[in-house]
C-alpha cells in the first residue's frame, strides 16, 4: 500500500511492516498503527510513522547511536505483556528525539522508550521509572562524534 | 475530587485491589505506599506529563533541519 506523507511524500509500506501499540505512544495513544521509515537521508534517524494519520510521525534512533551503554531496566511484566519474555522475539529498542530548528539542540527520550516485537508486529512506550535516565537527554554532540 | 482525611498509617482502598497508605508525614511531604496489582501502572504525574509534552514536541520536528546535520556528517567522513 502506499501512504501519501506529510513529511516525506508518497511511501510505500508493505503490510508486514506495521505494527500496532499496545499501549502509548504516551499522550497520542488514539493513534495504533505505524512503520518505521528509513528516509535514507544520510543520518541515522528513522521516523516512527502513523498509518492512518500523514501528518504524524517522530524522529526515533537506535539508542546505540546517541547514548553509550544505554541499558534499560524493564520489568518483567513490561517484558512479558510484549511477548519479550519468548527466547525467539528480538526486541527493538528505538528513543524517540526531539528535533528542534537548531539541531545542536536535539533531544532524546531516554526515559520512556520505545519497544518493538516486529514477529507479533506489537509496540510500546515504556516509563522507566526507576531509571537515571532523562525525558530530556541531550544527543547531539554524541550523534557527531 | 473525592477529598478523605487519613492518619499516618491509615489507607484507602481502591475498587477492592489498590491500597494507598500514608506511611510517613515531613513538613510539607507525604509518603505513601500503594499496593496494586502488577498490570497497574503508576507514575509520578510530573513524570508522565513530561513524556506526554515531549512526544508531542518530537511529533512537531520538522524532517527538513537534518538535511543540514546530514551534510555536516557528510563532510566529517
Amino acid at each position: 500500500m502506499q501512504i501519501d506523507s506529510a513529511a516525506f511524500g508518497p511511501i510505500a509500506v508493505n503490510t508486514d511492516s506495521l505494527f500496532k501499540f499496545i499501549e502509548g505512544p504516551i499522550g497520542l495513544d488514539t493513534y495504533k498503527t505505524f512503520f518505521i521509515h528509513d528516509p535514507k537521508d544520510g543520518t541515522p534517524i528513522k521516523w516512527l510513522h502513523n498509518l492512518d494519520n500523514e501528518s504524524l510521525c517522530f524522529p526515533i534512533i537506535s539508542p546505540h547511536e546517541c547514548i553509550p551503554h544505554y541499558e534499560p531496566k524493564f520489568s518483567k511484566f513490561e517484558l512479558e505483556n510484549i511477548g519479550g519474555n519468548d527466547p525467539n522475539v528480538e526486541l527493538e529498542t528505538y528513543l524517540i528525539l526531539t528535533i528542534p530548528r537548531d539541531i545542536n539542540d536535539m533531544t532524546a527520550n531516554a526515559k520512556a522508550p520505545v519497544i518493538v516485537n516486529m514477529r507479533d508486529q506489537v509496540a510500546k512506550q515504556v516509563i522507566l521509572s526507576h531509571s537515571r535516565y532523562d525525558v530530556c537527554e541531550k544527543v547531539f554532540t554524541q550523534l557527531c562524534a | 475530587m473525592l477529598v478523605l482525611t487519613r492518619k499516618i498509617g491509615e489507607s484507602i482502598t481502591i475498587d477492592d485491589k489498590i491500597v494507598i497508605t500514608i506511611v510517613q508525614i515531613k513538613g510539607k511531604q507525604v509518603r505513601l505506599g500503594i499496593k496494586a496489582p502488577k498490570e497497574t501502572k503508576i507514575y509520578r504525574e510530573e513524570v508522565y506529563e513530561a513524556i506526554h509534552d515531549q512526544n508531542a514536541k518530537a511529533a512537531a520536528s520538522n524532517p527538513d533541519v537534518l538535511k543540514e546535520f546530514a551534510q555536516k556528517i557528510k563532510k566529517e567522513n
